[in-house]
């Protein structure tokens, strides 16, 4: 890990200057590898959940995803 | 360090780290990881929004994305803090995720998508429901229309409308701080709980309508009745005394972290159903617990996972395994580099917090073998991640300081009685796991089998680690017996009921009446049971591994039933009558059950 007197580095840009108002302002090519990375993770849907009892007899509930009756 | 494009990283201080590491962290150290999740959040927020734009029609009936976000930034410039509340909830996470994913697919493939799915629109428009949410927090006055998902539309934080059938949109118009949804049968606010315990609140919201409130992916409202929003009170309200009292150095972390709960069914005792999802930091899905005392432990270890999630956002710990696993004891299934690290973090807090709690005068045995159980599996696990090429530097950093903070906990006393009973689970879940996952080549059965009816020694490599396991859903059931011993500590009257004849298995699923022998101590019967199960099945895996523990100890037919199962029944199968003569004969040839072997296993391929 590499630290400074401000602390520890981290990968994650700091966007505590940017709001909702200024966010779409922001010229992409700044963003662009911050968003890849953010991108990489939330591909794996299944990476990011952890806690589910694994030791049990049945898979845990599915969502309801495709059993939604739509008017149109 | 400022980023290659002029933005500056987030800090962070290396108090917080360590704190966050060796234990719960406080307050600031939490706060510091809602501040990382926000530009986290706001990352993904942007890629979302121009994705959007990737995609033709990608608002459907609703009116365009630009229209929506413009409310949603009218509102922030409003009322800033409302807007950001709305925006940090746990499920505008697991929105923009599921969301991304679809318009990264439709992106790609047009908008050849399965059939089943509900139209992207439906997804897109969640951002409608923020912005409105968000407009109506800040006493704007608008009309947008919404999605109807399930029957309900959905205001993040304002309430959910139950809206007549047959209708996907509905209009939502607002002033001054009062909302009017069109065709709205009935109006339902959010379900908020606050309880205090010394001095000390906790608010959360039970999230039971908003269709992205399941980590997995959207799914239907399931309204909570009055009468469980009590008893969640009730319990939460004990849990939290519990904690306060309890566990002082953690209440301030968890008080900080936690939003929302999504409510699930109970489960069978002692197995409760919880999860944690890292793009959705402060929310967790929980079953009803048993009691304040798994809803207190369960908070610890949810309350784990939210924060190493929130890490990894700001450190890569690991690099992708590649295909390999590795056992965990919490798991019936072979786990990614990534399950054990959050496993092993998550079980700290877990074991420090029964640590705690067995000194409480309430406490019993419970605590006492939960506590030597957890302190052992998750060193187990700390020594197989110690030693994996896929921790990064600041991977090896955490895993390092985690080892050093569970190997204290070692040497704390505990009662013979506990720490035996807690070894014998360990090895009872490790050799199931193993029998289960474990892959012995075909010609491995046949081949120690005749060398067995030879009686001499087998070739060398018949003995072999294999270094492959599957990879395919957990079996489950695999700590039947451990929730056995669970029962007989805490409800002796109760267990006393099973060993008098009443079949376990409606009771705790995977157990059977030569379990129930076991965990009363009648090791004899226990053996009895085992061997009429495997006589009708010698592929009963969990009699094979429960006649591994019924047997005395220092046998040597223990030593393969339990050290290598996967031998026995590769090949048992091929001397079905003398199993234990042939796991005898192995045994003699194999080290003691719990000597270390192979940590990670490649993935086999179909």
């Amino acid at each position: 890990m590499y630290e400074t007197s401000a602390g520890i580095e981290s990968e994650l840009l700091d966007l505590s200057t940017v709001n909702v108002a200024t966010l779409r302002a922001v010229e992409l090519t700044r963003l662009d590898a911050a968003i890849q990375r953010v991108r990489a993770r939330i591909a794996d849907a299944g990476g990011s959940i952890s806690g589910f009892s694994g030791s049990f007899w049945h898979d845990a509930p599915a969502p309801g995803t495709r059993h939604e009756d739509r008017a149109v | 360090m400022i980023g290659d494009r002029g933005w500056q990283t987030h800090k962070v201080d290396p108090e917080h780290f360590q704190a966050l590491v060796e234990g719960a962290g406080d307050e600031r150290a939490i706060a510091a990881l809602w501040a990382s999740e926000r530009s986290w959040r706001l990352l993904a927020l942007r890629d979302l929004i121009d994705a959007c734009a990737t995609v033709d029609g990608v608002a459907g009936p609703l009116p365009s994305v630009d229209m929506a976000w413009q409310l949603l930034t009218e509102a922030s410039k409003s009322s800033p803090a409302t807007t950001e509340e709305v925006l940090a909830q746990p499920q505008v996470g697991i929105w923009v995720a599921h969301t991304l994913r679809r318009l990264v697919t439709a992106a790609s493939q047009g908008h050849d998508e399965p059939p089943d799915l509900p139209p992207l629109w439906a997804d897109v428009g969640y951002l409608h429901a923020l912005a409105a949410a968000s407009a109506v927090r800040a006493g704007i006055t608008f009309e947008l229309d919404v999605p109807v998902r399930f029957g309900t539309a959905v205001l993040p934080t304002v309430g959910a409308a139950a809206v007549h059938a047959g209708r996907d949109v509905v209009r939502v118009s607002a002033a001054g701080g009062t909302v009017q949804v069109d065709g709205s049968a009935t109006w339902h606010p959010p379900v908020r709980i606050e309880v205090t315990a010394g001095g000390v609140p906790v608010r959360i919201e039970l999230v039971d309508r908003d269709v992205y409130r399941d980590l997995r992916g959207p799914s239907p409202p399931r309204p909570a009745t009055g009468a469980e929003v009590e008893q969640w009170r009730a319990t939460l309200g004990e849990a939290w005394e519990l904690l306060v009292r309890e566990q002082a150095d953690r209440v301030g972390a968890i008080a900080a972290t936690v939003r929302t709960i999504t409510p699930l069914p109970h489960e069978e005792r002692f197995r409760p159903l919880s999860a944690s999802g890292a793009e959705a930091f402060g929310g967790m899905l929980l079953s009803e617990p048993d009691d304040a005392l798994q809803l207190a432990v369960t908070l610890v270890h949810e309350v784990q996972h939210q924060k190493l999630g929130a890490l990894l956002h700001l450190f890569t710990l690991f690099e992708d395994g590649r295909g390999l696993r590795g056992y965990a004891p919490w798991r019936d299934d072979p786990r990614p580099v990534g399950g054990l690290v959050q496993g092993v973090y998550a079980f700290a807090g877990i074991t420090a917090f029964w640590r705690t709690h067995r000194a409480a005068a309430a406490a019993g045995p419970l605590a006492e073998f939960e506590f030597a159980l957890w302190r052992r599996q998750t060193l187990r696990v700390l020594a197989t991640l110690r030693g994996s090429a896929q921790l990064t530097d600041d991977g090896r950093t955490f895993v390092a300081a985690l080892s050093d903070t569970v190997a204290a906990l070692q040497h704390d006393r505990v009662s013979s009685s506990a720490e035996e009973a807690a070894r014998r689970m360990a090895n009872d879940h490790h050799a199931l796991w193993r029998v289960a996952n474990v892959v012995v080549g075909a010609d491995v059965g046949p081949r120690l089998a005749a060398a067995w009816r030879r009686g001499g020694t087998p070739p060398a490599d018949l003995l072999a680690e294999s270094d492959t396991v599957l990879a395919g859903p957990p079996f489950g059931g695999f700590d039947a017996r451990a929730v056995l011993l669970r029962h007989r500590l805490t409800d002796p009257a109760g267990f006393a009921r099973l060993t008098a004849g009443m079949h376990p298995r409606p009771v705790v699923f995977g157990a059977t009446a030569g379990d129930v022998a076991l965990i009363a101590g009648d090791a004899e019967l226990a053996r009895r049971e085992y061997r009429a199960y495997l006589d009708q099945d010698v592929a009963d895996i969990r009699s094979l591994v429960g006649l591994g523990l019924a047997l005395p100890e220092g046998d040597e037919a223990t030593r393969a039933l339990l050290g290598r199962p996967e031998l026995v029944l590769a090949a048992g199968r091929h001397a079905p009558r003398q199993l234990l003569d042939l796991a005898a004969w192995l045994g003699r040839m194999l080290p003691e059950p719990g000597t270390a072997g192979r940590a990670q296993w490649h993935v086999a391929q179909p």
